[in-house]
């Protein structure tokens, strides 16, 4: 098995997953998800070790020449996000599992057989997105991730979710638009569509002209739209907040992740020259305000699933600040590339726990809001949804074993090795704002007295597994900070 | 721009249908016509995209006309029905659930509910 046939089976899998799933009832769905995981989780392990281990990247899909062909690629950072992937829905499709064991046919009947259909699309459009290294089939991809990811938001069928899911759609479509128009301009410019040769040869024209600023700028703007920087990450919370457990997960760790890899790419390969320090420094400065604003939203919010969502706009704020890092560079520095993959590793490992415990607590005091907290139910049955919290709590903030941490420390040992003050003060301040809307969860487990017992029906008992999931992967992330010398290494190897 | 030949009238109309469907996009709320601004969007960067297929010609002869963007644009087509039927879909949804034509605040939506209704009625 090479690496060539491997990027085949990546991409084809899932979607022949997608089409049997439709097939099955319900019980031969629940056995048969949890046999597509491991298939998918070993697909993707397979790829890492093979990459690593023999370092062969690029392929042309059906023999065509470079030129007309499409190209489909491993690098060092496609081939670690692919393997997220696969751990977040794995994670996210086993916590479904135990979940559906306890909770009545009623409460799991929107988790129908089309729903795990999109589920499985989503994942096989994320790895055909993570291996595209053509900037046309990268907006097919693109379009599919978007697409999927409305439809599993609008699965939960009120008017809430309904509303949240139109908005995003509406703006991941212009989104999308203005990147295929970016398209449109570097395929008039160079007449390729492939990154590597478009990259060598804006290498080699020396001063980049007009029409491929404009391309980058189009490109940039649409893919901000679609990552949720900070003018336009109005659509975020509503649509993450709104959408169930396992699917704000999931949209929360890798969806918009995604576009971040574009945007990553788009900057680190194929518009390196172009781009010029000013540019740099406002990528930056609107990581920084997204930081800010980000923290400062979940602090004033009071649904639950809100201060996640804001407090993934704060964290995806953070991945901005690799841009300041590259003034003065001509290749991306193995260091910012490990701080890149530390955060989104970290980041999406820390936000699947945090959504998934955040289910957990609402699941069993049957409310949204944070009163949750206090309800003498989850004082008894959630202790360990809580404490995956406080876990959670020490990753985001960024407190030392975590990866959190590192990733903070790196940026500001960066920043004041090139000299980048403006950029240390959203950093520290991040993490504070952090601090406050984590412990203002936290603090309602110790200070205040329970409330009440309510007498509503919606409250009821989850299996102890869902509670250990989120337990898991929360101090999975601890880990990664732990273990981290060995993902910097082999960044620094490729 | 000196002579005022085909191709260039194609990528000027093609710049205007962008601009417009951006400005329609941004200005008017309503479900329906946010889906056919974006598809205006759509059709010119499409448009675009044939209008500079000569120039793009990978051919030693110029009057040979390069057909890889009139393959992306049949891809972008298929993309763009998709999605606008998928949006048409929700908007629907959202009509039947809440009365809503567009993403406006509930408050403005009080008063002008009669009159959205006679526009859905027209559409």
């Amino acid at each position: 098995m090479t690496v060539e046939n491997l990027t085949a089976l990546l991409i084809s899998v899932p979607f022949i997953q997608a089409f049997i799933v439709l097939f099955l009832n319900r019980n031969a769905r629940r056995q048969m998800n949890q046999f597509f995981s491991v298939c998918n989780l070993s697909i993707a392990g397979y790829t890492f070790y093979l990459f690593h281990s023999t370092k062969i990247n690029s392929i042309i899909v059906g023999g065509w020449s470079d030129v007309l062909g499409i190209s489909l690629g491993v690098n060092h950072l496609s081939s670690s996000l692919i393997l997220l992937t696969a751990v977040i829905f794995g994670s996210c499709n086993f916590y479904q599992y135990t979940l559906d064991k306890t909770l009545s046919k009623k409460n799991s009947e929107n988790k129908n057989s089309s729903f795990w259909a999109v589920i499985y699309i989503l994942w096989a459009s994320l790895n055909a997105l993570f291996l595209s290294r053509d900037i046309f089939n990268i907006y097919i991809t693109l379009e599919l991730v978007t697409l999927s990811a409305v439809a599993l938001i609008a699965f939960k069928k009120d008017a809430k979710a309904i509303s949240a899911s139109i908005r995003y759609l509406f703006l991941a479509l212009v989104g999308s638009l203005f990147y295929l128009f970016g398209v449109a301009l570097l395929y008039y410019k160079f007449g390729i569509l492939n990154i590597d040769l478009i990259s060598t040869t804006i290498d080699l024209g020396g001063q980049p002209d007009i029409i491929t600023y404009y391309a980058f700028t189009l490109m940039i703007v649409g893919l901000c739209i679609k990552t949720a920087a900070f003018p336009f990450h109005f659509w975020l919370p509503p649509a993450h907040a709104n959408a169930s457990t396992i699917v704000s997960a999931i949209l929360s760790a890798i969806v918009v992740k995604a576009s971040f890899y574009l945007i990553y790419i788009l900057i680190g390969t194929l518009f390196i020259d172009t781009i010029s320090t000013p540019f740099k420094y406002f990528i930056g400065l609107i990581g920084s305000i997204s930081i800010i604003w980000g923290g400062l939203m979940a602090i004033a919010q009071n649904e639950l699933k809100k201060i996640a969502a804001y407090s993934t706009v704060s964290q995806l704020g953070y991945l901005f600040l690799f841009a300041p890092l590259l003034i003065g560079q001509s290749d991306i520095p193995y260091k910012v590339e490990a701080i890149v993959l530390l955060q989104i590793w970290s980041h999406a490992l820390l936000k699947t726990a945090f959504f998934l415990a955040l289910g957990n607590v609402i699941l069993i005091s049957g409310k949204k809001t944070l009163e949750a907290i206090t309800s003498k139910r989850v004082r008894t049955h959630g202790k360990k949804s809580i404490m995956a919290i406080g876990i959670i709590g020490i990753g985001l903030i960024g407190l030392p074993p975590s990866a959190g941490f590192l990733v903070k420390w790196y940026l500001l040992s960066e920043s004041m090795t090139y000299l980048l003050w403006p950029f240390i003060i959203p950093i520290i301040l991040g993490s504070v704002l952090a601090a406050i809307y984590i412990f203002k969860i936290l603090e309602k487990t110790i200070t205040q007295d329970t409330i009440a017992e309510d007498t509503n029906n919606k409250t009821s008992d989850i299996h102890s597994l869902c509670q250990w999931i989120p337990l898991g992967l929360a101090t999975l992330s601890i880990l990664v900070g732990v273990f981290s010398s060995f993902m910097i290494q082999f960044g620094e190897l490729s | 721009m000196t002579t005022l030949d085909g191709p260039t009238i194609f990528k000027v109309t093609s710049i205007l249908m962008i601009v417009l469907g951006l400005f329609g996009f941004f200005i008017r709320p309503h479900f329906i016509q946010t889906i056919i601004n974006i598809n205006i969007m759509a059709q010119g960067i499409f448009l675009f995209f044939i209008a500079t297929s000569k120039s793009t010609s990978l051919a030693v002869n110029s009057s040979v006309i390069n057909p890889t963007p009139h393959a992306m644009v049949l891809t972008g087509i298929v993309v763009a029905v998709c999605s606008t039927a998928f949006s048409l879909y929700l908007a629907r949804i959202l009509y039947e659930l809440k009365n809503k034509t567009s993403l406006a605040e509930d408050k403005i939506q009080k008063h002008g509910k009669i009159k959205n209704r006679s526009q859905e009625d027209v559409l």
